[in-house]
């Protein structure tokens, strides 16, 4: 080697080891930007305001350096070692959805969130349902200045206890075999009764009858005393929801209310699968909004002047997925507005490349046409693009799902659909 | 072969000044990297998201709830539900976040001391009724009755809001005055009565005989810190007379202070172990009982208790039960096994962390533990003789014609008499 060549060879090491330390120093930076700078030195020094000297006000930490200070308290003082740094975080973003109290934004641990993943693709386990959480319009409300008596258990707060109800059936599925329909309210899981408004409502009720001295206090402790028992073995909704779709194996029996009448199912937990696009009977094509869901139906309208979709018992439905599908059979445009409560802050919803090829369309829709495929039928009628044959859902929330790390995730509605110049056709209304 | 040598050593040389570089920030203050750089740095050459450390997943779920969802969500309200969820997600009934509404609320329980008028009330349909009137209270100065309802505030109807409501317009600064409209059986115009709110120190302690008997009667409503006192003072009113037998109710008390368990265990026995904790690194530490304040109790004690008795107040219980100092009476208790240490936060929120778990005298745990609906399966102080109460009946607790637990309680309290 020549000397020249073994100087710009050390020459080129030694920029080599300046620039490994400036890279480290950088990687640093990558590490600690957008988390929390405060090392484990520093603790949750600036939580505690006994570590406070002077003035109250002057401090203030953003929500995230709060999060990290309390993580740090808790493994300084909790009785027991904290392992999962994640666990926390999920749990602290789970307390953050949940008290959105929106039925619609649901926080899913890993199991529920796989199970939750498949059915978007059309695949199901447990007992092959969809269900969703519903708060009654008629849940009952303790208004103020309201002459109701106060159960001395009851807060000031909305009861808002929420219904379980099966949003869709998978053909074919243990649920669909074992008669259960759309709308059905599960009432009990396993002997265990669903906690759910109705027995409130009911209690409420004979309250009243018991000021107006229309029933004696006896009969009144009666139903006391059977509900706080009903209460002693029930089950929270969510509880109830996962064991019936959560699982490809086991025995159930699960009581469903339908109106008045009580349906008794016993049935088997199995896996079951539907396809984004069937044909029916009547020769209409039955839609559901999984993954796919535009492929399939592009394919199976090719060629048809007219066509019925079938969006009955459709299923939660994927609000991408739907946009899609909207996209083949619909030219480009917009087709009505997401609109937030957030003063006027509302996006449109619209197809950038559409089709020009569309057929005419009738859509077959009942309360069962929810969220997406809601959506979905008021923005093909509102351009007249196709014919409603009743109202669908008044469920019509743009929903994102949302997954983190450790395999959970949740559902977040980021706005409600409404068309502009909403046209129903004729016949539309039931 | 040399070669080798020498380009392994380059890399290595390479590393060590990354290494460098990386820690150039705390070599700069004199420490070593902290704890959760490093493992930053872990999991980065692990390739896992160098954005997803747990703190990031909190701020980026933060932002995107406040930006997305469809409604506005103050930032407050966000950031306590998430520190709310970050301490349920232990799975710890007793380890919470408190709001800085509820930390308040909190701090008014343990110190019972508050500013008000000096009434206990009821929810009633017409507004709150007066269940308590303490003596020499505002309430009890201004003229209120037991019984008394209250049905307006300042001459503001207050039918049908809930007693929680109601409370927090009665309630105000020292020293201003509130007027209450209030029904009483018996007068058929409602009356005005004005009361100057002051501050309260709540009676935790209410004694009474029980009619036709000798038997006192003691509800201990919670271990706040002038408890011990409270109970001293109603005690000597009761012996005074002549009382020879003693429940102690125990039921609905939720606990409290431990050194207040311990200042009234010290009344009935000096100088014993009243519980021994247990830290998180298996560290014990032993609390006794003290010497001086022994009581010489001439007569037999029943103690009551029911699944709402919880923390101190099975530790004081399960003391008295574990060296044989009285009968427990009724259904087993909460079983809250652990201890807390609330830490006040700077914008007047708390946090209520379990620090260390117990056990009393005799070893026992009596830790709750429930299934996975949050179920009772075991736990709590099991009592001596098992009453329950009949549900589908009105029982008034301290009413020997309704409250079964009572009866049993006196019936065996009369039983060691006639030995």
């Amino acid at each position: 080697m020549s000397p020249v060549a073994k100087s710009f060879g050390s020459a080129g090491l030694a920029v080599l080891l300046c620039a490994s330390i400036l890279g480290g120093a950088l990687l640093r930076d990558r590490v600690e930007v957008g988390g929390s700078r405060l090392t484990a030195r520093n603790g949750s020094g600036k939580l505690l305001a006994s570590n406070l000297i002077g003035d109250y006000e002057d401090t203030k930490l953003s929500e995230v350096e709060f999060f990290s200070q309390m993580v740090d308290l808790l493994k300084r003082d909790y009785v027991d070692p904290i392992t999962d740094d994640r666990k926390l975080s999920s749990g602290a973003i789970k307390g953050m959805v949940n008290s959105l109290q929106d039925p619609n934004c649901v926080f899913m641990d890993r199991d529920e969130f796989r199970a939750f993943s498949n059915t978007r693709r059309g695949k199901y386990e447990g007992i092959g349902v969809d269900l969703v959480l519903d708060i009654p319009s008629s849940a009952p409300k303790a208004r103020q200045g309201e002459n109701t008596p106060v159960d001395s258990n009851a807060s000031s707060a909305d009861p808002k206890i929420p219904a379980l109800v099966v949003a869709s059936v998978v053909p074919g599925g243990p649920a669909d075999k074992a008669g259960v329909k759309p709308g059905d309210v599960v009432d009990t899981v396993d002997g265990h009764w669903v906690l759910n408004p109705n027995f409130l409502t009911r209690f409420r009720a004979a309250e009243r009858d018991v000021a107006a001295g229309k029933m004696t206090l006896d009969d009144l402790n009666k139903l006391r005393a059977d509900l706080r028992t009903k209460i002693k073995t029930s089950i929270m909704p969510m509880k109830a929801k996962d064991k019936l779709t959560i699982g490809a194996a086991g025995a159930m029996h699960i009581t469903f209310l339908r109106g008045s009448q009580v349906v008794d199912a016993k049935l088997q937990k199995a896996p079951s699968e539907v396809a984004p696009v069937t044909k029916t009977s009547a020769g209409a094509y039955a839609v559901r909004f999984t993954s796919g869901a535009a492929k399939a139906l592009q394919s199976s309208i090719k060629g048809s002047k007219s066509v019925t979709l079938d969006l009955r018992n459709s299923g939660l439905g994927d609000y991408e997925s739907m946009l899609e599908s909207l996209a083949v059979v619909a030219p480009a445009g917009n087709y009505g507005t997401i609109a937030t409560l957030k003063g006027g802050k509302a996006s449109p919803l619209k197809i950038a490349k559409g089709t020009s090829e569309h057929p005419t369309i009738k859509l077959v829709v009942d309360g069962t046409t929810r969220g997406a495929a809601s959506i979905f039928a008021l923005a093909l009628s509102s351009r007249g693009l196709a014919a409603l044959s009743g109202a669908p859902s008044t469920d019509r929330n743009a929903v994102e799902v949302v997954s983190l790390p450790d395999g959970s995730g949740y559902t977040l509605v980021t706005g409600t659909y409404t068309s502009g110049a909403a046209k129903v056709s004729k016949g539309a209304t039931k | 072969m040399k070669v080798v040598a020498k380009s392994l050593g380059f890399v290595l040389l390479l590393a060590l000044f990354t290494l460098f570089g990386f820690s150039w920030r705390d070599i700069q203050r004199g420490s070593l990297p902290s704890s959760r750089a490093l493992s930053g740095l872990v999991q980065m050459t692990l390739g896992t998201q160098r954005d997803m450390t747990p703190a990031n997943e909190f701020k980026l779920a933060f932002n995107k709830i406040r930006n997305d969802y469809y409604k506005p969500v103050p930032a407050d309200k966000l950031k306590y539900a998430g520190l709310e969820g970050l301490l349920s997600s232990l799975g710890d009934p007793h380890t919470m976040f408190l709001e800085p509404r509820a930390a308040q609320e909190f701090n008014l329980e343990t110190t019972a001391n508050f500013v008000g008028i000096g009434a206990r009330l009821a929810p009633d349909p017409l507004g709150v009724k007066a269940s308590v009137v303490f003596d020499d209270g505002p309430a009890f100065k201004a003229g209120m009755k037991v019984g008394d309802i209250v049905s307006a505030v300042n001459g503001k109807s207050v039918v049908g809001m809930s007693i929680d409501d109601i409370v927090q317009l009665i309630r105000g600064k020292e020293g201003s005055s509130v007027t209450l409209t209030v029904l009483r059986s018996g007068s058929d115009k409602p009356l005005k009565l004005v009361a100057q709110r002051a501050r309260i120190i709540t009676p935790t302690v209410e004694g009474q005989v029980i009619a036709n008997t000798h038997i006192g009667y003691v509800t201990i409503a919670s271990f706040s810190e002038p408890t011990a006192e409270q109970f001293d003072k109603v005690l000597a009113k009761l012996e005074a007379q002549n009382i020879n037998g003693l429940v102690l109710n125990l039921r609905d008390d939720p606990g409290g202070l431990l050194d207040t368990a311990i200042d009234l265990l010290s009344r009935f026995f000096e100088e014993k172990t009243v519980v021994t904790l247990k830290g998180r690194n298996g560290e014990e530490e032993t609390y006794r009982s003290y010497g001086g304040a022994k009581h010489t109790f001439k007569y037999p004690i029943v103690v009551l208790v029911n699944e709402d008795s919880a923390s101190a107040a099975e530790i004081f219980s399960g003391a008295l039960q574990d060296y044989k100092l009285a009968t427990l009476v009724g259904v087993h208790s909460y079983g809250k096994a652990s201890v807390q240490n609330v830490h006040p936060l700077i914008d007047g929120s708390s946090a209520k962390i379990t620090i260390a778990r117990y056990l009393l005298p005799r070893g026992r745990d009596i830790g709750r533990k429930v299934d996975e609906d949050g179920a009772y399966i075991s736990g709590g102080l099991e009592p001596d003789v098992k009453v329950e109460l009949d549900e589908t009946k009105q029982v008034t607790f301290g009413d020997p014609k309704t409250d079964t637990q009572l009866q049993k309680a006196i019936e065996i309290l009369q039983a060691k008499q006639g030995k």
